[in-house]
């Protein structure tokens, strides 16, 4: 998998005028050393939702968040989708722990890239399904998310058997492990004027990882 | 006739899927199919003897997902649901028919990647065999992607039952585990375990599976079961379904079994239709005679190494004996050193790391438990475990993800009788020591007699001779001429006559004289030619790793020469200029000075930090050093981050420079026999629930370079824990992190718990947090990025000492 330097820097809130040639350099060995122990894999489902003004339903799951509703305000149908780079990037992190705490950020902060990257290929996989019946994908929107609670990641593993079909698992405070996974709702829309750029509908303005809106 | 008796004597059947079949009789997706054994046992009963009348041998039982992990909601106990399960598994198999305890895994990772202990995995496998044990035939372990899940399910197995265990695992395209295990380790760490049979399931069709089958099979010596899905899953309306027809199923299968596997079946998509099929077509074929590979073999969670092959490399350096570092380490605690010196070690190229921490006055059995989870969380080469301590043997050996070397066995009846049981039931290759009551004797005849001993007596408790290496044992040269001799001759005779693998402690041959790496590499040489399978050597010696790469070329093991021209086609001086990786010794001079170590600093050149302040330290004493360049260099590019013309890769590269120049200090402090000065104690902790430590990490090594002894409690740390911490070392400042808002929750509980038991300050980090946010939980200051931290303590700790 490609990932540009340029978006790894932007995880470690970096331009790429701010590196220096030593620093490129790393990145780039660590980036190549990463991607040789990544194993990315996906799983989604499409089933149909009824989203009102607090709440989604799909399947036998009613989740209660203003965020989430707003974002699939309009969709009558969704993909659940999870995706995971597997362990590799965990176990490469905890060695450059002990040995080289910048290597360690670096390889983060790749990973990230690459997990994002990953997601975005595949989802473009599920909006040219879409196109061909003349349909079209929101953004991604994820559990734990603005107001919606980590607390349905639970019953999203269960409709979509995450941890048999990819491995990925949660913990008892409902992260996942490998960490570089994602799950996510991906609304299905009859029509084409809603994507305003990855970050548009966010409702943190703060972050520093915002991206800015052509 | 019992499992064990028929196995080996005629092909036999598993039965199919039980989920596909559960759905066809109304199971919907997400349904606890596992409830049926309560609520609809009559539906699960007719599967079972759909099953039994298509022919198979093995019913396995609807226990699958039946684990307190994922039964915790539903209402009933484990032993409920067992106990229901195995009932109509036995009522369907009838007389003639066999039961299976279905073991699947336990849907969730275990530590250091996810979240559940090594022990508790034992006891969630544990309960279910408990209940089930009574009325089952053999306990089938089935769908494992995780070796280290592996372990604790074949333990929980023998541990509570004498039933005979089969393991099956699923591996994805490239054949490895999902933790990364290889055909080769995944045998290699069963066969040391016992069990009675191993294999394939689920993932795949049979036809995509036989690739993965071959090379298990090439691996492998005992009986081989497979269970492959109907074909590959394709989704149909939002289900997923499985088109293998029963024929070409039945067909597959065959070949599988012209191919080696004594027990077949199916997995997901399989119907009766597909077993009777597979069956029919099957039934009456001979079985392939499995051949004994005899193969001396240890693994780690992703790869095994054989013995004989080519020369073995065991990094030596995780010994305190003559380490005055290594055992301040161990005493401060200090696991990351011990961690640094195994990878320096892999990287150097050590195909195995010897692992000792025996030092008077620690808690060995706990400290060897830490070290081997904390290495192979950082690495993957295999550990030997070293030590005569029996507890801190056991607790290594259980802990130790795959199949260990245990250094050692000797020829002591007494030792004998304590490590050959703790072999057997861990599955280790054991370092037979040619020693025994009466010393060690100093001719190669006494040697091989001892040797002949342990062998003769391994074998009573179970242990053939492959599972053993004999080490004759190098003694200095400095004190009788003879000594090499008499370890060299006994290691050819055992070698090449009682076909038993050896290996050495190299450098205790030089021990007390001058230039020991001469006499080492050149030993170790002599030993290689006489048919030294091992070498207990420093990875870092140029002589060593001369010896074994020039060997290596002569004797046609490295092919081509290509390791070897790949090594040193580079070096027009010659290879000992080849520099290896070391933590200590032998780093190339860099001239010295205030400006040079500043400049080394901020520039994050790691090396050179260390080699200038270790100079350095020859001339200035370490305190001058630190206030005058290692703190102003720290605070030069600390304000370039709170700057923002400095980011954060940079600040830590810094950071880990100046962490090379504190080492090099540390050495010096530790040869003097000086004190090191810490400014304060500073507890940090990411918060329970919570598996995100990065921040906490970064924090972690901007305070150790301001003098500050950091005790690190880790990730997903309970409050109790914390306070009690807090109590006993009595730690003055408490920096707390939480990555989500779910986990801020937990901060604010730590916090309250802190107030009410000590007085500690508290200090808190985070993505989400903020400053109204720290202020609303309790926290005493909160830091927006790892500087702030530094400039809080340094603020706080200057307010106590005034």
């Amino acid at each position: 998998m490609e990932v540009g330097v340029r978006e790894i820097l932007r995880y470690l809130r970096m331009r790429e005028e701010e590196a220096d040639g030593g620093l490129l350099t790393k990145l780039r060995g660590l980036t190549e050393e990463l991607a040789g122990m990544i194993r990315p894999k996906a799983v989604f489902h499409r089933c149909g939702c009824r989203v009102d003004e607090t709440e989604v339903r799909f399947m036998d799951c009613r989740i209660r968040s203003l965020h989430l509703a707003r974002h699939l305000k309009g969709c009558r149908e969704l993909y659940l989708f999870a995706a995971t780079l597997g362990p590799g990037p965990d176990r490469l992190a905890a060695r450059y722990r002990v040995t080289d705490r910048a290597g360690m950020v670096m390889v983060q902060a790749a990973a990230t890239a690459m997990i994002e990257r990953f997601c975005g290929e595949e989802q473009a996989k599920l909006a040219a399904a879409c196109r061909e019946e003349g349909l079209y994908v929101k953004p991604r929107f994820s559990p734990g998310y603005g107001d919606c609670s980590l607390d349905c990641q639970k019953e999203f593993f269960r409709r979509l058997d995450i941890t048999r079909r990819i491995g990925v698992s949660l913990t008892e405070g409902k992260m996942m492990t490998p960490t570089k996974s994602v799950t996510a709702w991906i609304g299905i829309t009859e029509r084409d004027d809603c994507y305003a750029g990855k970050c548009g509908r966010c409702p943190n303005g703060d972050c520093e990882f915002r991206e800015e809106i052509e | 006739m019992s499992f064990r008796e028929r196995l080996g004597e005629e092909l036999l059947f598993f039965d199919g899927a039980m989920g596909t079949m559960m759905q066809r009789a109304g199971l919907k997706p997400g349904e606890n199919g596992e409830l049926w054994n309560i609520l609809y046992p009559e539906r699960v009963c007719a599967i079972h003897k759909a099953y039994v009348e298509a022919g198979c041998h093995i019913v396995k039982t609807n226990t699958f997902g039946a684990n307190r992990l994922k039964q915790a909601d539903s209402g009933y106990s484990v032993e409920e649901i067992v106990r229901a399960a195995v009932s109509l598994a036995r009522k369907a198999a009838g007389p003639d028919g066999l039961v299976a305890l279905d073991l699947g895994p336990c849907g969730k990772l275990l530590k250091p990647l996810g979240d559940l202990d090594f022990e508790d995995a034992v006891s969630v496998f544990a309960e279910i065999v408990d209940a089930g044990k009574d009325r089952a035939d053999l306990i089938l372990i089935e769908t494992m992607s995780d070796t280290y899940e592996i372990k604790a399910a074949v333990l929980a197995a023998r541990e509570n039952s004498d039933l005979p265990v089969v393991v099956t695992v699923t591996p994805d395209e490239n054949g490895r585990l999902l933790t990364g295990g290889d055909p080769a380790s995944v045998v290699c760490l069963l066969e040391g375990l016992g069990v009675d049979a191993l294999g394939l399931n689920c993932g795949f069709g049979p036809e995509q599976m036989k690739p993965h089958f071959e090379a298990m099979a090439l691996a492998a010596s005992i009986p081989l079961a497979v269970n492959p899905n109907a074909g590959l899953p394709e989704t149909e309306d939002g289900r997923t379904v499985y088109r293998l027809t029963p024929e070409n199923f039945a067909e597959i299968m065959e070949q599988l079994v012209e191919d080696g596997a004594w027990l077949i079946g199916g997995c997901c998509g399989t119907t009766p239709d597909h077993i009777r099929a597979m069956a029919k077509r099957c039934k009456g074929m001979a079985l392939r005679p499995r051949i004994p590979r005899r193969k001396t073999w240890v693994s780690s969670y992703t790869k095994a190494v054989e013995f004989g092959k080519k020369p073995i490399l065991i990094g030596e350096r995780i010994n305190p004996t003559g380490k005055p570092r290594l055992k301040q380490a161990l005493r401060e605690k200090d696991m990351e050193y011990l961690y640094r010196e195994g990878i320096d070690q892999a990287e150097n190229g050590a195909d195995i790391l010897d692992v000792n921490v025996g030092l008077p006055g620690i808690d060995e059995p706990a400290v060897m438990a830490a070290a081997v989870e904390g290495l192979q969380a950082v690495l993957d080469i295999p550990l030997q475990i070293d030590t005569s301590d029996l507890r801190a043997m056991e607790r290594a050996l259980r802990r130790y993800n795959g199949k260990p070397l245990i250094n050692s066995v000797n020829g002591k009846e007494e030792t004998m009788a304590a490590v050959f049981p703790l072999a057997k039931k861990y599955g280790g290759v054991l370092i037979a020591l040619t020693l025994d009551e009466s010393g060690i004797p100093k001719t190669a005849q006494g040697r091989i007699a001892i040797a002949e001993k342990i062998i003769a007596r391994a074998k009573e408790y179970g242990i053939e001779k492959e599972n053993i290496v004999v080490d004759t044992l190098a003694m200095t040269v400095s004190t009788g001429a003879e000594n090499a001799e008499a370890a060299l001759d006994a290691l050819a005779y055992v070698r090449g006559t009682l076909g038993v693998h050896t290996s050495l402690g190299v450098s205790n041959i030089s021990f007390g004289l001058p230039a020991r790496d001469l006499v080492n590499g050149t030993f170790f040489a002599m030993a290689l030619t006489k048919g030294l399978s091992a070498g207990i050597v420093n990875p870092a010696s140029a002589s060593i790793m001369n010896a074994h790469d020039a060997y290596c070329v002569l004797t046609g093991v490295d092919a081509g020469c290509r390791s070897y021209v790949e090594k040193y086609a580079d070096t027009a001086a010659g290879p000992e200029k080849v520099s290896v990786k070391t933590s200590s010794e032998s780093r190339v001079q860099e001239p010295a000075g205030e400006d040079a170590l500043r400049r080394a600093i901020v520039k994050g050149l790691k090396e050179q930090a260390f080699t200038i302040a270790l100079e350095m330290a020859k001339e200035q004493e370490p305190v001058s050093i630190i206030h005058n360049c290692l703190v102003p260099a720290l605070d030069e590019v600390g304000k370039g981050f709170e700057e923002k013309k400095l980011f954060l890769p940079q600040l830590l590269m810094s950071a880990d420079a100046a962490r090379e120049a504190f080492e090099a200090l540390k050495r010096h402090m530790l040869s003097e026999g000086a004190a090191e000065e810490k400014k304060g104690k500073i507890l940090l902790a990411t918060v329970k629930g919570d598996i995100h430590d990065i921040g906490k990490n970064i924090v972690k090594v901007l305070l150790e370079n301001y003098g500050y002894d950091v005790i690190d409690l880790g990730k997903d740390v309970p409050p109790e824990t914390i306070v009690e911490t807090v109590r006993e070392e009595r730690i003055p400042l408490v920096g707390l992190s939480a990555l989500m808002t779910t986990t801020v929750d937990n901060m604010e509980e730590t916090i309250a718990l802190l107030r009410k038991e000590t007085d500690c300050r508290v200090l808190v980090g985070g993505a989400v947090l903020t400053e109204g946010y720290a202020k609303k939980i309790g926290a005493d200051y909160y830091a927006k990025d790892a500087m702030e931290s530094v400039r809080y303590a340094e603020r706080l700790f200057a307010g106590k000492k005034s």
